[in-house]
């Protein structure tokens, strides 16, 4: 199975104790935290630990130690992405540095046309979320709804008041009309590029060497209504710092294959240099 | 846009737009069949089902509307009703 299942693993009161321990002791000691965490996570999250070793040995083609390794280390940059997320919401924005590659590209869509902005499960979003609300514009993410499900209420208070509105894909189709919404408003909207729901249609890409499946949805959209898209990360470096890119709007003129084909090679150049910030903790490939 | 249409009408642009912005045959889009697993509707093909019929009928479809709405008859009907 190469399908998320909808579900992101962790619970209010895990999430709870770590901001506890961010009022109390700070960032770099909630990371300690993570050391046994996160190697609880590597001995008994096997599929998701499998995922990534995959990943490694597989992908980049790291030698088995090697690979196994990096499994821990990454289940341990997971921890402290979620750490800076929730620091950062809970207004410890300051204990981090930061710089921005293209956000002139976002103020750009933001100030006329709106457009898609398109992320990955690579890095930590969150962040970029929480910095972009200081754009002109209402910035809207569309989630999977399952996907925030054990999440809901923190992220409901800690995006209370800003500009950031979260729309949750969900059976009654909402959804639809918020987006269709935000693109008569030229807001921008944000999604995720790398994953799809059981059920959902996809397209297939070369990702890494092998064939992967990625959303039809978002690709779909900024093709069908020639919106301008740029592809955005926002990635953990050492010493407390994020460095956000943003590519240059633009309006795809060719196929969905084109422009999915356009945001692979976009995300391998990022895993690549940040090899250990890839969260995908699923069987992301299709063997 | 028109606000006077028959229903053999609205099946002729509705099918039309349906086969050009959806790709299926004319042939697979027949009355009883599904509108969701015939056209192969994702939760975000919604968006464009929305703007093509405001965008050909004229009017700005509701998230109700959309219930209901199971068969291509169905679709037609809602359509009609909507600008007859």
């Amino acid at each position: 199975m190469a399908e998320w299942q909808g579900q992101s693993r962790g619970t209010p009161l895990g999430y709870k104790i770590f901001l506890f321990l961010l009022n109390r002791v700070g960032v770099r000691a909630a990371y300690l935290l993570l050391l046994p965490v996160s190697l609880y996570y590597v001995l008994f999250v096997p599929k998701a630990t499998k995922a990534i070793y995959y990943y490694f040995h597989n992908r980049l083609k790291y030698s088995p130690i090697r690979a196994l390794l990096r499994t821990r280390l990454n289940f341990y940059v997971f921890g402290q992405t979620i750490i800076d997320k929730f620091a950062i919401m809970g207004g410890m924005k300051s204990a981090y540095s930061y710089e921005f590659e293209g956000e002139e590209h976002l103020v750009d869509m933001a100030n006329n046309t709106g457009g898609i902005l398109i992320g990955a499960h690579l890095g930590n979003w969150d962040i970029a979320s929480q910095l972009l609300n200081r754009l002109s514009k209402p910035f809207n993410i569309v989630m999977y709804e399952n996907e925030l499900e054990n999440m809901k209420k923190l992220f409901e208070q800690a995006l209370k008041d800003k500009k950031i509105k979260i729309i949750a894909i969900k059976q009654d189709l909402s959804h639809v009309f918020e987006i269709k919404k935000a693109f008569d408003n030229k807001e921008l909207i944000c999604f995720h590029g790398d994953r799809f729901l059981d059920g959902s249609k996809f397209i297939e890409a070369n990702f890494l060497g092998e064939k992967a499946k990625f959303p039809h949805g978002p690709f779909y959209l900024a093709s069908k209504f020639k919106m301008p898209y740029t592809f955005v990360y926002a990635m953990k470096e050492p010493a407390l710092h994020y460095h956000l890119y943003a590519t240059k709007g633009k309006v795809h003129q060719g196929t969905i294959d084109e422009l999915v084909a356009d945001y692979v090679i976009h995300l391998e150049q990022k895993v690549k240099t940040y090899p250990l910030q890839w969260f995908n903790y699923y069987q992301f490939w299709a063997s | 846009m028109n606000s006077v249409m028959t229903m053999d009408e609205v099946i002729t642009i509705t099918n039309n737009f349906l086969v050009e912005e959806f790709e299926v045959d004319m042939a697979s889009i027949k009355p009883a069949a599904p509108v969701k697993e015939t056209l192969e509707l994702d939760s975000l093909d919604y968006v464009d089902l929305v703007v093509l019929i405001d965008t050909h009928f004229g009017f700005k479809v509701q998230q109700q509307d959309f219930k209901g709405i199971v068969t291509f008859q169905d679709f037609y009907n809602f359509l009609h009703q909507r600008v007859k």
